[in-house]
């Protein structure tokens, strides 16, 4: 049996919901609240004891099951659904904001939107920001999906810091920390591959049918970090100043040194971005392995250095 | 015995919704069964419980005053603050709702399921259009979110234990707003302690986020008029604060067109080369610093010499680095 806490809250949907639909089959009940007929039996014998204070034959909750159909009397209080929780309100309200960003201005969406701030407390989505950026591009990959069709992208990748061009087939549009990812098979490198939608430089729909396998299924992919061609494995100590970098970064491993450091294995996805990230740690952060990474900072780092060398900058 | 509990609930539930006047805690130690055989305190402990798990499935439990001299104080349910209104919510903004919970598979069907039971009555509609390609993470699983969200609606006052940098310590904040950035949830108050607005990363919170005075109904404080919730959240916190120095930094080409995209509280100035400069207001130094390398050599700050000096002396540090 489902813990108590869920048992509860379940009761609290389904009274309301017995008491609009009285006479409801066992098995309507069943299938909506994904209980057995048991379960639904001793829910019904546990609102038997209760009710209104005194606790008499008038007062108490009459419910029960009729042949086949579901009963409940004496419980007006309870027929109006209650407000939404804001856990719930927040779920459709940041799912809707999704959506927004993908379909563009929907007014079905705004109304439901609108419809939904009156469900909470008053005024509690007006100070709610999702900040979900929509990128123009999101549209042509949209419409390349709904129409499955293949893409062709001037792709500007993060790990390698180039430009490529790349026709792709697209399969499927993730939201990921806060970012759009188009999934699909990209045909440059003959396999499936992951591709930011703000890194899309330019975004063209093609003529030519996209190619989806049968058995694709979007629930496999829980996450967007992939094993990349480019991806390198590094040691880094981290200061206790930058243990930011612990959060926001799938780590391998981490172990705690003396005076706070921190002692972590973390997958790259690329030099370039590597890099980028030890040139904004700076002293917080120092290279344990590989040696020729130490190398390559070194000298990106002095090139940049000659440019601030001279005390002008250069024209 | 836990159906005794969950008939104590309901019971609690019933009672304090249909009340004509707000019911004292002697009223209810003595009405409701299963309370009525322990101690006075072993009813408080329960009864202290009872109305936090009410409270945690979004059933407003108050207390107010039964007289002018503040002498006896009851509970109640308020009606208007448990019931949904009636929103008479057409075919097709139903539709859109189904839609919205569905894109967020990944995170716990849960609220989503019951949210549209309450709308619905969880009767999926027939719509066309199905959106099995596209599927949204946004981070809702993060504990704390529910209690942060409400603290921000209701304008509770909220207490929580913070790791920041490296120590881990108590903060009392008056919460503006809930903000979601990069799929992490932050809540936007003023600290108590240092009377400052500030964000809180809602998965650094270490434990409970706790309202300070649950039950007491009504906001706790006002929000600032001139606060803006987006705003704050946009610019990062080494251009927030007083008294700015204004740098010049130079973007080339490639990095000037990611900047645009990825930083929508600069203004970009389009230099000839398809590059651009841009004027940002600095207020921590060594932040804006490390913004400014995390480019590598597609920026360089031009003005003013005293951050030039900086950039070069952290990059001199880098190459000194063993």
């Amino acid at each position: 049996m489902a813990n108590l806490e869920e048992r509860f809250r379940r009761l609290l949907l389904l009274v309301p919901y017995v008491l609009r639909n009285n006479g409801v089959t066992v098995d309507e009940v069943s299938e909506r609240f994904a209980i057995g007929r048991n379960e639904l039996v001793a829910d019904l014998n546990l609102l038997f004891m209760c009710g209104l204070p005194g606790y008499g034959p008038g007062d108490l909750i009459e419910a029960y099951i009729d042949g086949d159909q579901v009963w409940i009397r004496m419980a007006d209080y309870f027929a109006r659904p209650m407000r939404l929780t804001p856990a719930e309100g927040l779920m459709l309200y940041a799912g809707g904001q999704a959506l927004a960003a993908v379909s563009g201005p929907d007014p079905a969406l705004e109304r439901a939107m609108g419809q939904l701030s009156k469900a909470l407390t008053p005024g509690a989505l007006e100070r709610v920001s999702v900040g979900l950026e929509a990128p123009e591009e999101l549209s042509v990959v949209k419409s390349a999906l709904e129409g499955k069709q293949r893409l062709h992208i001037v792709y500007q990748s993060q790990s390698k810091d180039e430009v490529t061009e790349r026709d792709v087939d697209p399969w499927a549009l993730l939201l990921s920390e806060g970012r759009w990812y188009l999934l699909g098979y990209c045909h440059r490198v003959k396999d499936e591959r992951i591709f930011r939608i703000d890194r899309m430089r330019r975004v063209l729909q093609l003529e030519d049918a996209a190619v989806i396998p049968d058995d694709f299924d979007l629930s496999q992919y829980d996450s967007v970090y992939f094993e990349s061609e480019n991806a390198l494995t590094v040691t880094l100590d981290i200061a206790p100043r930058a243990n930011w970098v612990c959060d926001y970064y799938p780590l391998l491993s981490q172990e705690p040194l003396k005076d706070g450091w921190i002692r972590i294995r973390l997958k790259a996805g690329g030099l370039a971005w590597l890099e980028r990230l030890l040139l904004r740690l700076g002293p917080e952060a120092r290279i344990i392995e590989p040696e020729s990474l130490k190398e390559k900072l070194r000298g990106t780092a002095a090139s940049m250095a000659r440019r601030y060398a001279s005390s002008e900058p250069e024209a | 015995m836990p159906v005794r509990k969950s008939e104590r609930l309901l019971n609690l539930i019933v009672m304090l919704l249909e009340t004509a006047q707000p019911v004292t805690a002697e009223q209810i130690h003595r009405t409701i069964p299963g309370y009525g055989q322990d101690s006075w305190d072993t009813f408080k402990r329960m009864f202290e419980r009872d109305k936090e798990e009410l409270r945690e499935m979004g059933i407003p439990v108050e207390l107010t005053t039964l007289d002018a001299w503040d002498t006896e104080q009851g509970y109640r349910i308020p009606k208007d603050r448990y019931y949904l209104p009636d929103l008479h919510l057409e075919p097709d903004e139903l539709a859109a709702l189904w839609l919205a919970a569905g894109l967020l598979r990944m995170s716990d069907p849960g609220p989503a399921r019951s949210a549209l039971m309450k709308l619905t009555e969880g009767t999926p509609p027939v719509t066309e259009g199905n959106l099995s390609w596209l599927t949204a993470d946004m981070g809702l699983q993060a504990p704390n979110l529910s209690t942060a969200l409400e603290s921000v609606a209701d304008r509770k006052r909220v207490t929580f234990p913070y790791r920041s940098k490296e120590t881990t310590r108590s903060r009392t904040v008056d919460p503006y707003g809930l903000t979601h950035r990069r799929g992490r949830w932050y809540l936007i108050g003023r600290d108590e302690t240092t009377d400052e607005i500030r964000s809180f990363r809602i998965d650094r919170v270490e434990g409970a986020i706790h309202l300070t005075h649950p039950s007491r109904p009504g906001p706790e404080f006002e929000i600032p008029e001139n606060f803006d919730l987006q705003g704050y959240m946009e610019r990062p916190p080494f251009v927030q604060g007083n008294l700015p120095d204004v740098a010049t930094v130079r973007f080339d080409p490639s990095t000037a067109w990611w900047v645009e995209r990825s930083s929508p509280w600069l203004r970009l100035e389009p230099d000839g080369d398809q590059g651009a400069t841009a004027s940002v207001e600095v207020t921590d130094d060594s932040g804006f610093i490390s913004w400014l390398l995390g480019f590598g050599e597609g920026a360089e700050v031009l003005e003013p010499q005293r951050l030039r000096k900086l950039a070069l002396k952290r990059l001199e540090e880098i190459c000194g680095q063993s």
